[in-house]
């Protein structure tokens, strides 16, 4: 079995973009689909995953014009302002299930998520914290470099290698008691 | 399922379903951006341009203010406070004072040779004050004490103070003598023989109006306690005039005895000078500033501004810092909440 911290350190960073600002359209055509599995990888609500990417996606048209390419790619700025979208997301989300909970109303039972992935995996994923799943969404999924998924996440690049090991050896242990 | 095949599974993750895809082309154009005309300043970077610049500003204002008033000569001060001798002017003025005429300050250049002193009028009253510092040597100080003491006596005088300070062979030595002014003038030229004359000061007052106002005074009074004291004694008079007259005479003796002796007093302070004389050796002297070159003189104010600029300097951070100090803790403590609560809210599943 490959070992898997060797495996995250192995994972190359995806070049720069070019300087040159993209339009609003090209950028959405070219990162629609980062921005959506990240959602749908973070929130693991598919229907939850495609709201929040068409609202990412008008607060960007909005904010174009405050997009500076010389600062960050389109990818990581469009998905900082997803993180920000499908934060929103979870607050409502715990305002919700805590006025469920005053009500006494029984809590309704989640739909079965739709990742696209092996339902071991799916739950394997389903036990990770949103955190772990954030970090492995963007690391692995997106395949954004450690710098960039650091800034993202406004933690150091130490603790994000160090998540995304644990995040990882979590996950192997998971589907292993899976099996 | 070996990692590999866990991260080629993951990175294999669905796209975006055609709806959303539909629904995010479909979202206009935004206007088009406006580029930047000043280039985004990166706080660091800027930090590393700035930080030497202010130093280079502040010390190019430092020497420029040096190189445009360096020139000027700065005006020396004498040590003690007074007017360094060098620069006191031999000037004798007039003006009208009081009850005479005041003479004004006479100051000499610091050569022994130049010493003069100005005669007190041998016709009127009055009121002569001399000063002067003398430079003796070393090892001279106590005997010329002792001399100007006894030049003092010899001439009809006193001496009213003396105050000495000898550390070693070196040291000061205050005196204020008393001298009959009819010979004050040559007493003050024996006094300044002592030593070398590093300045002298000569004020003259008359007093001779003063005097002789008092004098009118004093005879006017003399004229009315006789008159009193015939009325009281040719009798006739009812016991309460009586009184008056009594008091009236009292009244007047005491102004006659208080006049008697201001006038003593004017008469006493216009026959014996007041002269005040301070030895010093060498070391003690006051010695004349050193009178720089033009480039010690630049120097010297572009060092003298750029202690100012960090005085200012200094002031903006006792300032400032408090309110800096707050607004980053405010910020760190924003910051941190909301990563707490951030944390808290994805540590779930």
């Amino acid at each position: 079995m490959t070992d898997v911290s060797a495996a995250t350190t192995t994972l190359s960073a995806r070049p720069f973009a070019s300087t040159r600002a993209p339009s609003f359209a090209e950028a959405a055509e070219r990162h629609l689909d980062d921005v959506y599995r990240y959602l749908l990888v973070f929130t693991r609500d598919a229907s939850a995953a495609e709201d929040l990417a068409a609202e990412t996606f008008e607060r960007a048209l909005r904010t174009w014009r405050r997009f500076d390419p010389a600062r960050a790619s389109a990818r990581t700025w469009l998905c900082t302002i997803a993180r920000s979208v499908a934060l929103d997301h979870f607050r409502a989300e715990q305002r919700r299930r805590r006025r469920e909970r005053v009500a006494s109303e029984p809590e309704g039972q989640a739909p079965p998520p739709d990742l696209g992935l092996s339902p071991k995996l799916e739950r394997a994923m389903a036990a990770l914290s949103a955190a772990d799943r954030e970090l492995v969404a963007l690391r692995i999924v997106l395949d954004l470099d450690t710098d960039a998924a650091a800034r993202l996440l406004g933690i150091s690049t130490t603790a994000c290698t160090t998540r995304l090991s644990r995040a990882l050896k979590r996950l192997e242990e998971l589907m292993s008691n899976d099996e | 399922m070996t990692s590999d095949a866990i991260l080629a599974e993951l990175r294999g993750t669905r796209g975006a379903p055609d709806t959303l895809r539909e629904r995010v082309l479909a979202l206009p154009e935004p206007e088009p951006r406006v580029s930047r005309s000043l280039p985004r300043l990166d706080f660091r970077r800027f930090a590393l341009v700035a930080a030497p610049a202010v130093l280079a500003l502040g010390l190019g204002a430092a020497a420029l203010h040096g190189v445009v008033n360096g020139g000027s000569g700065s005006r020396p001060v004498a040590v003690d406070g007074n007017p360094p001798a060098w620069e006191l002017a031999p000037n004798v003025t007039q003006s009208a004072s009081g009850g005479g005429a005041a003479y004004g300050a006479l100051g000499l250049k610091a050569a022994p040779q130049a010493l003069s002193s100005l005669p007190p009028s041998s016709t009127r009253l009055n009121r002569y004050e001399a000063w002067l510092r003398v430079q003796v040597a070393d090892d001279r100080l106590s005997s010329a004490t002792t001399r100007a003491m006894q030049i003092a006596r010899a001439y009809g005088g006193y001496v009213a103070l003396v105050d000495m300070n000898t550390p070693g062979n070196k040291g000061t030595a205050s005196l204020v003598l008393r001298v009959p002014v009819t010979r004050v003038e040559d007493a003050v030229l024996r006094l300044g023989k002592l030593g070398e004359v590093k300045a002298q000061r000569v004020r003259i007052q008359d007093l001779t109006r003063q005097a002789n106002v008092l004098r009118r005074q004093i005879v006017a009074l003399q004229a009315t306690i006789a008159k009193l004291e015939r009325r009281l004694a040719a009798g006739g008079v009812s016991p309460d005039e009586r009184l008056r007259l009594q008091y009236q005479l009292d009244e007047a003796k005491r102004t006659l005895a208080q006049k008697t002796k201001t006038r003593a007093g004017t008469v006493r302070e216009g026959t014996l000078a007041t002269v005040s004389l301070a030895f010093s050796t060498p070391q003690a002297a006051v010695v004349a500033p050193h009178r720089a070159g033009r480039l010690e003189r630049t120097a010297r104010d572009a060092g003298a501004f750029l202690v100012r600029e960090l005085a200012w300097l200094l002031y903006a951070v006792i300032v400032l810092a408090p309110i800096a100090l707050l607004a980053a803790a405010l910020v760190f403590g924003i910051r941190t909440g909301r990563r707490r609560s951030e944390q808290r809210l994805l540590a779930q599943p």
